[in-house]
């Protein structure tokens, strides 16, 4: 696929993208039955939203939705990327939401979640038993929301955060607001988020810095456009700055030296010293997706994303989906691909012979490339309810390959 | 077969992704009726995926790559680091 892109992918591209922009308006569906309002803008999709996980808004008084997800994340270490660490991971979390409209008008909702996170780089600290939390991390977290109509046109959410683990915790606030314009058949959303996270810094090998802080500020602008009875799609931009405490605590670097061998590191000579990274970060990131009808049964959808940072870090993804009704509303399949590339960060190196200032070995800031697939089966025993099951592997060029798999239920009431 | 990654790759299609929304977009807007919107309103195509998936996808992708943004409302933060 990405040679694809490197040599005829672009005209086979550029056909897809005016195919989807120009499908014949004529042939249009005319279901005035149907709810005919155009989805939101509260789209979830990996590179493609309007960047809000916001639960639908206002509905009918006195009903909402409640969704429950298990999710499960792991990764495994081939011994490729960070040469002296293993860099397994395994995640379990479950994701309580509940959303609840107050009024025809407004609606809360909340999510809470939990994650059980057990990895190498966490079991190291075992190393050093006067540390709490030491052998696994517990993380939870809880959002709350509001949304409301302000008129047949407009819509506004704000949103609060908490989460914390042993040595960590997050205060979070948020906003959004959106504007459909030219007859509904767009819609102008703006959001903006800010997280204020404080952070015990406990390194690699157990000695405590103190409290640090990191503030992270986010804004997103997209549109979301109606190109034709059969075919939308939206494009949004995100700008993001953090400041503060960047570094990953316990990460290390190995200064390599022939003449000292580090305990507990396989294969590793030289000195062992903490991570240091720059204290801000400003990232940008353009997104867009576009999806379109082929058949009562069948969409395809296009999604891209475009990022840079000043770290040195610029990644490009692409998103190719297929939705399938394998049982007309009540069985459905969702196919993805996901081809993502990164350059490395300008402080990442697989090697360091002499300390420098700044310097990071951890793999995710590294180049590397990734194909993801993924298969997603929907099942709608009725109008109100569903249950999913997906799964999704991850193919690194780095040799870190992940899995993803997850269960869902969600029940409208 | 796997592409080593580095700058010279990721650009020039960085370039080309964006033309390719913004050519996306400007070609594409054009009235759709009310009347005409039906199909658009299906759950195949709703735009909208479940929110808990997007709160565990968001989370796995941000915490294990370098880039982030276009998934949820978070560009950083709010997040411990795995």
């Amino acid at each position: 696929m990405l040679l694809m892109l490197r040599g005829r992918g672009p005209a086979a591209l550029l056909l897809l993208a005016i195919a989807f922009g120009t499908i014949d308006p004529v042939a249009a569906q005319t279901d005035p039955i149907h709810q005919p309002d155009p989805p939101g803008l509260r789209s979830s999709h990996p590179e493609s939203t309007d960047g809000s996980t916001l639960p639908a808004g206002a509905g009918k008084k006195g009903h909402g939705t409640a969704a429950i997800r298990v999710g499960y994340y792991d990764s495994d270490d081939s011994g490729d990327g960070n040469p002296f660490l293993d860099e397994s991971l395994t995640v379990i979390e479950p994701i309580f939401l509940f959303s609840y409209n107050v009024t025809d008008h407004s609606s809360v909702w909340g999510t809470l979640s939990y994650d059980r996170v057990s990895s190498a780089s966490i079991d190291r600290l075992s190393n050093f038993p006067t540390q709490s939390g030491a052998s696994g991390d517990d993380y939870f977290g809880l959002d709350l929301g509001w949304r409301t109509e302000i008129d047949d046109d407009t819509r506004f959410g704000i949103f609060g955060h908490y989460s914390f683990e042993y040595d960590y915790q997050s205060i979070g606030l948020g906003g959004d607001l959106a504007v459909d314009v030219a007859g509904k058949n767009a819609t102008i959303k703006a959001n903006v988020s800010g997280f204020f996270d404080s952070i015990d810094v406990i390194r690699f090998n157990g000695v405590e810095e103190g409290s640090e802080t990191r503030t992270s500020l986010a804004s997103t602008l997209s549109w979301y456009q109606i190109f034709s009875p059969k075919t939308h799609g939206s494009l949004g931009i995100t700008l993001g700055h953090q400041d503060g405490f960047l570094e990953t605590p316990y990460n290390s670097v190995v200064v390599e030296d022939s003449n000292t061998l580090i305990p507990h590191l396989e294969n590793a000579r030289g000195t062992e010293i903490a991570e240091e990274l720059p204290d801000t970060r400003t990232r940008v990131a353009v997104f867009g997706q576009a999806r379109t009808s082929l058949t009562d049964r069948t969409a395809v959808e296009l999604g891209a994303r475009i990022y840079s940072d000043t770290w040195g870090i610029s990644s490009v993804s692409l998103e190719p989906r297929i939705y399938y009704w394998l049982v007309p509303d009540e069985w459905r399949l969702r196919a993805r691909y996901r081809a993502y590339m990164q350059t490395e960060a300008d402080d990442y190196d697989e090697h360091f012979l002499t300390t420098t200032q700044e310097r990071t070995q951890d793999s995710d800031l590294g180049a590397f490339n990734s194909h993801t697939l993924g298969l997603q089966l929907l099942w709608s025993p009725s109008t109100s309810t569903t249950f999913d099951i997906s799964g999704d592997y991850i193919l690194r060029s780095d040799g870190l390959d992940e899995i993803l798999a997850s269960v869902g239920w969600s029940w409208a009431f | 077969m796997l592409i080593t990654p580095h700058r010279f790759a990721v650009r020039p299609t960085a370039r080309l992704l964006m033309t390719l929304l913004v050519s996306a977009v400007a070609c594409g807007c054009q009235t759709t009726e009310f009347y005409q919107r039906g199909r658009l309103a299906g759950p195949l195509m709703s735009l909208e995926e479940d929110p808990t998936e997007t709160h565990f996808q968001q989370k796995c992708f941000y915490s294990r790559e370098g880039s982030i943004g276009g998934i949820g409302t978070s560009a950083g933060g709010g997040c411990g680091c795995y």
